[in-house]
């Protein structure tokens, strides 16, 4: 029974150490080697945060979604395991890309908060993660749960496109693509793989902490243990 | 400065309380283990205990 317990973050030291040295080496091309952008001044490097950060509540996203549609055909609880981990990361990672924009638009244009479809859109993704964990605390029965939560990940990919293409399909203020220097660029895809690499560790942490909630659920209804 | 400040200690922030709340979690998982193998012992026991008696 205790074969669930010594190895809960034993695994994961290397990987953490890596994605600790990833994120470490990202702060020092963020505040470092970026150049200063002429405009917005230093400002303008909460950009490589809120990019990554936005494209890691994306990814999010649709790992939930197409993690849920793989347990609606494979029935096993591992899918479901994996898209709660990506549901709970990207809904925090959703938060994040709103908090950040929120601190970058209050200087590039003069407000907090304005109703612009890129805007809109992102908010929409926060509201749909936070309806997916509403849904999946108010289900006991751990099967019906894990079908409805996946019927409902794979609706919420329907945001991500909206998200994405919001830009281009709808006239707002948000920036599209910007023509930005080639250390800019570098920065950012350092950043952006550095957030994924971060986030894959979370959510294997996390997914693994699921599968051993399970394995002592089980144990406990099979010696009357009620919790 | 300040307004970057600020948004990366959010972001950080964020990151160390999901941590934190995995950790509690984990903690409860491993109080859980306990208490099956206490319970687990306290059936062994009361199983030798019959065998003597």
């Amino acid at each position: 029974m205790n074969r669930c317990a010594p190895a809960t973050f034993g695994w994961n030291s290397a990987a953490s150490a890596g994605v600790a040295l990833l994120l470490a080496a990202c702060g020092w091309l963020i505040f470092v080697f970026a150049p200063r952008e002429i405009t917005m001044g230093d400002v303008q490097r909460i950009v490589y945060l809120h990019v990554a950060v936005a494209w890691c509540a994306l990814a999010g996203c649709v790992a939930m979604g197409l993690a849920g549609a793989a347990y609606l055909v494979r029935r096993t609880p591992g899918w479901d395991q994996w898209s709660q981990s990506a549901g709970e990361l990207g809904w925090l990672c959703s938060t994040l890309t709103l908090a950040t924009g929120s601190l970058w638009a209050h200087d590039a244009w003069s407000t907090w908060w304005t109703w612009e479809p890129r805007l809109t859109a992102t908010l929409v993704l926060w509201i749909v993660f936070a309806g997916y964990f509403l849904v999946r605390g108010s289900i006991e029965e751990p099967r019906r749960r894990a079908r409805t939560s996946a019927v409902l990940a794979i609706l919420a990919l329907a945001d991500v496109p909206l998200v994405v293409m919001a830009t281009r399909w709808f006239r707002g203020i948000h920036p599209i693509t910007p023509d930005m220097d080639w250390r800019m660029r570098l920065v950012l895809l350092a950043s952006v793989a550095g957030f994924s690499a971060l986030f894959v560790l979370l959510a294997a942490m996390r997914k693994r902490q699921l599968d051993q909630a399970e394995q002592v659920a089980a144990l406990e209804r099979r010696a009357g243990i009620v919790t | 400065m300040g307004t970057l400040a600020i948004a990366f200690a959010l972001a950080w922030a964020a990151v160390a309380l999901y941590v934190m709340w995995l950790g509690y979690h984990q903690r409860l998982l491993r109080q859980r283990l306990d208490a099956l193998a206490t319970a687990d012992q306290e059936q062994e026991a009361s199983r030798s205990h019959a065998r003597a008696a």
